[in-house]
């Protein structure tokens, strides 16, 4: 038995599967052209999602690498202060324990003038632990020295010692020096200290003028001063109680 | 002899009409030196708006600084996409955190101002008590005669631990204690016991140091004790109450 089939039929499947074939066509077209118009963007996407992972990857290798540091001055006997920028408190810290606590009123970045904010020098000390800060002016205890003469009744009477704020007046600012240049410098938010006191007219002429000389002469060995400004009691704290040869360190994550 | 005619000598001008002339070379010499003086003058002000230090706010000012300069992604090791390093480096900051946060000690802690004779007692970082104290008064003692010995009378800074808990203390007097009082040092040691001079307690933390009470208490708060740390009577009770051996003792 065999199938015949009409030619007209045929025909018109033929017409039916070209009208069919060409939206289909056109579809494959128009899908291949939106696959080339989106593929750039695609790329675009995948590379911005590289790029967000990267930045990623290095914001927790940054934060990693700030952990050892302090994980490491944790371990170590030494005193340390940290900076905690975004919370505005200095620490003064020993074994990870922190000792005491103060509060930033304002922090300040001093650079040299020929230093452009936008040179590496401006952030690239803040990602270092700075070792063995030494205190300027010195602070200088005034020892009591007695000597023993063997006969208690020749033997010199001992003298109570005044309160450590009567021993020891602080400055209104003062620096913590740390090699290559950088130094924190403290300053209290009344701008009197010890050394603030009212001197005699020529004296006060000229001391601005000294300071300015002064500065411009530490400022040619000086790469990066870190200004902050404490409440009074607590800078003059700050400079009575620093431990001698106290790191430093900047937390900014 | 020429003649003389009156052009050559200029107009013919009365005496009493003459204006009389400041002596040039005079006025050139202010003119120099007013020129000198504003020269230095203009050199020091630029010297010292061109030189010193520029104050930049902080941390504003470098922060995009910061994050550019910091921003290096550590280097792909071969083989691992960039999330597996994404969770290898949470995963070291974690332990990193960890290991950080177990240095602060567990229970109750110590911390010594020694410079203002302050004692706090800390627990996780929380202050529970803030007392009065006295401590070593940097006082130096040199033997004039025998083994010419010096003594300083400082508290030791760093990290101790309380070693030996005391109830009812007994002091034995060390050689410096004769020494400064100028008596001669006993040949027996029963001659060295003293009774209630430390308080109802003492914490032992090394080297002869420790933490005690004391009978002068109108002197707390100033640096008088040979480097022990005296403690009011109440507070004494609390360190004994919450501090077992072990304590940290921070003094700084």
């Amino acid at each position: 038995m065999s199938t015949e089939i009409d030619p007209a039929a045929r025909h018109g499947a033929r017409r039916v599967s070209a009208a069919l074939c060409a939206p289909a066509a056109a579809a494959l077209c128009a899908l291949l052209a939106l696959c080339a118009f989106l593929a750039p963007a695609a790329n675009a996407a995948n590379a911005a999602n590289e790029e967000e992972l990267s930045g990623q990857a290095a914001r927790l290798a940054r934060e990693n690498e700030l952990l050892k540091r302090r994980l490491e001055l944790a371990d170590s006997k030494d005193f340390y202060l940290i900076l905690h920028p975004e919370t505005r408190t200095l620490s003064v810290m020993l074994a990870g324990v922190t000792l005491s606590e103060y509060a930033v009123r304002r922090m300040q970045l001093a650079l040299p003038r020929r230093v452009p904010l936008e040179s590496d020098a401006a952030a690239e000390w803040a990602d270092r632990v700075w070792m063995k800060g030494v205190l300027d002016p010195e602070r200088v205890r005034d020892r009591v020295e007695i000597v023993a003469t063997g006969d208690s009744t020749t033997m010199p009477e001992i003298p109570i010692p005044p309160l450590p704020e009567e021993a020891l007046q602080a400055p209104a600012r003062f620096r913590i020096r740390y090699g290559e240049g950088v130094s924190i410098e403290i300053r209290n938010v009344s701008g009197a200290g010890a050394l603030a006191k009212k001197p005699p007219f020529w004296q006060a002429l000229w001391a601005p003028i000294r300071r300015a000389l002064t500065e411009r002469a530490a400022a040619r060995h000086e790469s990066v001063r870190l200004v902050l400004q404490l409440e009074d009691e607590d800078a003059a704290a700050l400079y009575r109680s620093l431990p001698p040869d106290t790191h430093f360190m900047v937390l900014y994550e | 002899m020429g003649i003389l005619y009156e052009s050559d000598i200029g107009p013919v001008i009365p005496a009493a009409l003459r204006v009389p002339r400041r002596p040039a070379p005079l006025r050139r010499g202010w003119v120099l030196v007013l020129a000198v003086a504003g020269s230095i003058a203009l050199t020091a002000v630029a010297w010292l708006l061109l030189t010193g230090f520029a104050a930049h706010p902080f941390p504003q000012a470098i922060s995009g600084r910061m994050h550019r300069w910091g921003g290096e992604a550590p280097a792909l090791p071969a083989g691992m996409t960039r999330e597996r390093q994404i969770a290898q480096l949470t995963a070291e900051r974690r332990r990193l955190e960890a290991a950080l946060a177990r240095k602060i000690p567990r229970g109750h802690y110590i911390v010594i101002d020694q410079t203002h004779n302050r004692l706090h007692l800390m627990r996780q970082n929380e202050r529970l008590m803030e007392a009065v104290c006295s401590a070593g008064s940097g006082m130096v003692l040199l033997e004039g005669s025998g083994r010419k010995r010096t003594w300083v009378f400082d508290t030791p800074r760093g990290v101790h631990t309380v070693l030996r808990r005391v109830e009812k203390p007994v002091w034995k007097k060390p050689d410096w204690a004769f020494v400064e009082e100028g008596l001669p040092l006993p040949r027996r040691d029963d001659e060295r016991i003293e009774y209630g001079v430390l308080g109802e307690y003492a914490f032992h933390f090394g080297n002869g140091y420790m933490i005690h009470g004391t009978l002068y208490e109108r002197l707390l708060g100033r640096s008088v004790t040979h480097g022990c740390i005296r403690l009011g009577r109440e507070n004494l009770r609390r360190l004994w109450k919450d501090c077992p051996v072990g304590t940290p003792i921070y003094v700084y």
